[in-house]
């Protein structure tokens, strides 16, 4: 009896769960489908679900008006420099707040939190002009150098490092380890599940940004894959099928990106959301 | 091994120096999409032709983004050498010194002045001062369906004249299906609100007799009764039902493209893109007149910066002489759509070879004359917004027609006001 | 020493912007023209301006809109997947999550293209259903107002909530929210020991009496990283606005603060004002931060 309950129940979360799905998946659906739509069957047929004569045209069309492949490589150089920079300068600034006693440590730590409600817009033209000064505008140093620590990589991995029992680098010191060896030798393999949250999530955050790029970059060379995209959004008439071609393009690698990574994704969540 | 690769591309490099370019000249541009590759052509083969001279061509957004782009350059100092700024525009950087007077060239060169058209010459005279050269000038038209003319029993080469006209043609467009819902417009006379706002409005307040600022730009005259009925002949189209009430522009281009809509108002820019685009026929009709007739004149112009070395401006110059070069400027006519600039042109036979292949860009020649540049100003962007905004909140019924331009009058009003004391 | 590197960045990007922005914001800038001191006008300035306070209050509502519905669904969809024999939790969470990392633009791209007026695939659902197209992205009218509508009562304009381009926006919002909420909680649920559920049903409680008394207690802390979490993204909430509604919507009903920024900034060039307004936003995050932690902590039960 009970069992016989159970299964209903469990059929019927399925149902609601795969609802749930099919409208979390749809729009992804649409677009795809979208793109391999022609101008034509948009306007003529704009709901068959599936494409009827499905072409390659809009994917070809975007890739001869925009440099998309160096957009995407732009992109990619970007954001992995920057997840390599920001899990560098976590892992040291959180080791200090979270270890080492200095003067004013707690201090210091709350004036970084505060910077992250800061709204981005407000800081961007002084950031603007001291890049610049630097001689950075339209180079990868530009797009990467201030974004290369946040105070959100530090306060997370902070946490995690506060819940590393002491015992562990204490065994370390005694055998003579310095802080920076306690760090790499003790520190860095236990926060590997830590480390490639920030990782995730700095990549993510690094391919999808926009609006740094947008001022900064003046050059095709120096595109990222969002200013393309954005730059399909002209005023006139929209081609949505060529459209929708770029947005499956610019959302693809990090799709695959997440796919690979998930199982990682998940278990950071968790820790994340329990600090 | 390595040594021998290091010296060939030492010569090749020495080569390639002494036989391209000595000088590159950086043009940011706002031609997107399909005159994009107009624009292309059109450097690509200056450069084949002037081997001194190298130009690249980089897109930059549309025209405010291009101004925003600008003035973060001139922070920095990663300015361009030429850049494509809309005629509206090129007093916010002449404010400051940062466009470089042109008057020497054109004392050295006087038939260059005398062969623009002198309408669009004005537009980029500012202080008696020549700040540019006008490139892609446009004039807003009439563009209609003259499949869905025919289908209604009108005559698809009597688009209307007057106002009063295009309401009656209008009315015979709109087709509603049998459970009453409008499933065809006669009209929309969208008005956008990003880039060029404000813009497809202007001519019929001027149509109507009215004005926008008096003469010396200090104040808004749009609570003048002109204005306001013009505003008010607008509304009434959404009431009676012809026009869409609740589409931005957009989403009305979209519903013209699809034949959903029989007429608007389109710049003569985009003439080609529609006729290589559209999947039926289209007309290009000069905008009806009320008490007078009467278009907007829009578009960019050519401008060097001041900050470029003289020998750079000398390679400047040539380059916006040849873009906008009797040739030249009819290449970009047939390709896009934008106006001729050159008096030589509209004299030329090639002109009548491109009205026989392209029939609807005749129009937009005839129209100049009638062509009027709109009011500018180093705010003028903040008050296009404020005028958009205006009508929309008529067209949604928040206020009335009077009461909405005279509070924009007002803002306006204030917005001049701080601008002399500066 | 650990922390030079961090410092250094943080200190030449984030706190010298931050003086240099607080001090232009004493100052009337339009980027090409030298500044000019004005004192506290700026400030003065944005507290008188409709526009500015409209734009608070279309913050507000995004903000609403966006965070309950992210949490309710996220705790909803957390539960539904907890059973930990049912086959296929992995594949949810793995699809639950997609919509979180994909950029704001291209998911504003999407939406835009569903909630077209023409050809958008939710109006063709509606006239399928034989109801009228609805014009999503044009439509200033805000949703609680139509709702009055049908009575012919015109509420008072805080009241009439987000117009329906809004909501639409919201959606999105919570398109990509839900997925993080969903495994946040479920990382939470998780983590509570059964111990607790089986002492509840040896006292006879009802699921329901379990869910208020148990689990929602016990998931406090997770609610509580997701409420700060999401706060101070929303509050931030730029990118879809610009790609959906380029012209600040209808009326500027989706004008919210940091679009309002925006254009002060880069659209009429009056930086001054427009640092003035980031001051006031930063103020207003920093006040409802605080507020969380001081006023909701003391409620969250850390095991």
């Amino acid at each position: 009896m009970n069992e016989r309950k159970s299964i209903w129940i469990r059929g019927f979360k399925h149902c609601i769960l795969i609802s749930g799905a099919i409208l979390m998946l749809f729009p992804f659906f649409w677009s795809v489908s979208t793109s391999f739509k022609s101008l034509r069957e948009i306007f003529r047929n704009p709901f068959s679900l599936i494409p009827i004569h499905p072409t390659f045209n809009n994917y070809v069309a975007i890739f001869n008006k925009i440099p998309f492949a160096r957009y995407l490589l732009n992109s990619f150089i970007v954001a992995s420099a920057t997840t390599f920079l920001q899990i560098l300068t976590a892992m040291l600034s959180a080791y200090a707040f979270s270890r080492l006693n200095f003067k004013g440590r707690n201090l210091i730590f709350y004036i970084f939190l505060a910077t992250m409600m800061i709204p981005g817009q407000l800081l961007m033209i002084p950031q603007y002009l001291i890049v610049a000064k630097f001689g950075w505008i339209n180079t990868y140093q530009g797009l990467i150098v201030p974004y290369a620590a946040t105070a959100l990589t530090t306060f997370f991995l902070r946490q995690f490092f506060l819940a590393i029992p002491k015992d562990l680098e204490d065994a370390a010191v005694i055998d003579g380890c310095n802080s920076f060896q306690v760090l790499v030798k003790i520190f860095l393999p236990i926060s590997k599940p830590a480390i490639s949250t920030i990782a995730i999530f700095s990549f993510m955050w690094s391919w999808n940004s926009y609006f740094w790029p947008l001022l900064i970059v003046n050059v095709p060379k120096m595109r990222t894959i969002q200013l393309g995209l954005a730059m399909f959004r002209t005023e006139g008439g929209i081609q949505w099928g060529e459209f929708m071609a770029g947005t499956v393009v610019a959302t693809l690698p990090i799709l695959i990106a997440y796919f690979f990574a998930q199982k990682h994704f998940v278990k950071s969540i968790t820790l994340t959301g329990l600090k | 091994m390595k040594r021998s690769f290091l010296v060939l591309f030492m010569i090749i490099l020495l080569v390639t120096t002494l036989t391209f370019a000595n000088v590159t000249l950086v043009f940011w541009h706002s031609m997107s999409d399909y005159q994009k590759p107009a624009l292309d052509r059109l450097v690509s083969e200056f450069n084949a032709t002037h081997p001194n001279i190298h130009v690249v061509a980089i897109y930059e957004g549309n025209y405010d983004q291009t101004v925003t782009k600008l003035k973060a350059a001139f922070l920095s100092g990663n300015t361009p050498d030429v850049v494509q700024l809309n005629i509206e525009h090129l007093r916010i950087f002449t404010a400051n010194h940062q466009l470089l007077d042109l008057s020497k060239f054109i004392s050295e060169d006087p038939s260059v002045k005398s062969d623009f058209i002198n309408s669009f010459w004005k537009t980029v005279v500012i202080n008696g001062k020549p700040y540019a050269l006008p490139f892609n000038i446009s004039c807003l038209m009439l563009f209609y369906n003259k499949d869905l003319f025919r289908k209604a029993g009108l005559d698809p080469n009597k688009p209307p004249k007057t106002w009063k006209e295009m309401e009656k043609i209008a009315k015979k467009l709109t087709i509603r299906a049998p459970n009453g819902r409008i499933i065809q417009y006669g009209l929309f006379w969208g008005v956008s609100g990003e880039d060029t706002a404000f813009y497809q409005f202007e001519p019929l307040i001027w149509q109507n007799g009215g004005r926008i600022f008096n003469s010396s730009m200090t104040k808004c005259l749009v609570d003048q009764p002109p204005a306001v009925g013009a505003l008010k002949t607008w509304k009434s189209w959404f009431k009676e039902g012809i026009s869409p009430a609740n589409m931005n522009l957009q989403e009305g281009i979209q519903a013209f493209m699809m034949g959903k809509i029989a007429m608007g108002p389109m710049t003569s820019g985009g003439i080609r893109y529609a006729l290589d685009n559209l999947p039926w026929d289209l007309g290009v009709a000069m905008l009806p007149s009320h008490k007078a007739t009467v278009t907007t004149l829009g578009g960019g112009s050519l401008a060097i910066l001041s900050n470029v070395s003289p020998k750079k401006q000398k390679a400047a110059w040539e380059f916006i002489k040849w873009m906008t070069n009797t040739k030249n400027t009819l290449y970009w006519y047939e390709n896009t759509g934008y106006l001729p600039v050159r008096k030589s042109a509209l004299n030329s036979l090639q002109i009548k070879i491109i009205w026989k292949r392209f029939p609807q860009l005749k129009p937009a020649v005839e129209a100049i004359p009638y062509a009027r540049p709109r009011p500018v100003n180093v705010d003028i962007i903040e008050i296009r917004h404020i005028l958009f905004n205006a009508i929309e909140e008529v067209r949604h019924g928040i206020k009335t027609p009077e009461e909405a331009f005279k509070d924009a009058a007002q803002k306006i009003d204030k917005i001049l006001k701080s601008e002399e004391t500066k | 020493m650990f922390i030079t590197p961090t410092g250094l960045i943080i200190t030449v990007f984030v706190f010298f912007p931050l003086v240099y922005a607080f001090i232009m914001s004493f100052h009337s800038w339009n980027m090409s023209s030298a500044p000019m001191y004005v004192g506290l006008k700026n400030y003065i300035m944005a507290l008188e301006s409709v526009s500015f306070w409209n734009s608070m209050l279309y913050t507000v509502y995004y903000v609403l809109g966006v965070l309950p519905f992210s949490l309710i669904f996220g705790l909803f969809f957390a539960l539904l997947l907890k059973d930990n024999d049912m086959r296929g939790t992995s594949i949810y969470r793995m699809i639950y999550f997609m919509p979180v990392v994909t950029s704001p633009i291209a998911a504003a791209m999407g939406f835009n293209w569903i909630f077209e007026n023409q050809m958008g695939i939710a109006n063709h659902l509606i006239e399928k259903l034989g109801g009228q197209p609805v014009s999503w992205l044009s439509t200033p009218t805000g949703i609680l107002q139509m709702l009055f509508n049908h009575f012919n009562v015109v509420l008072p304009k805080i009241l009439q909530g987000p117009s329906l381009t809004m909501c639409v926006i919201i959606l999105l919002g919570i398109w990509q929210n839900v997925g993080y909420a969903t495994v946040v909680y479920l990382a939470g649920l998780q983590s509570i020991s059964d111990t607790y559920y089986e002492a509840a049903s040896l006292d006879g409680a009802t699921n329901w009496k379990k869910f208020w008394h148990i689990t929602l207690p016990l998931l406090s802390p997770s609610t509580f990283f997701l409420l700060i979490m999401f706060t101070i993204a929303s509050f931030q909430v730029f990118g879809p606005i610009q790609i959906m509604t380029p012209a600040g919507g209808p009326l500027n009903t989706t004008s919210v603060i940091v679009f309002y920024l925006y254009r002060q900034a880069f659209s009429y060039y009056n930086m001054g004002y427009a640092m003035a307004i980031a001051f006031l936003l930063m103020g207003l995050i920093l006040a409802i931060t605080v507020f969380q932690f001081r006023f909701l902590e003391r409620r969250v039960n850390y095991e």
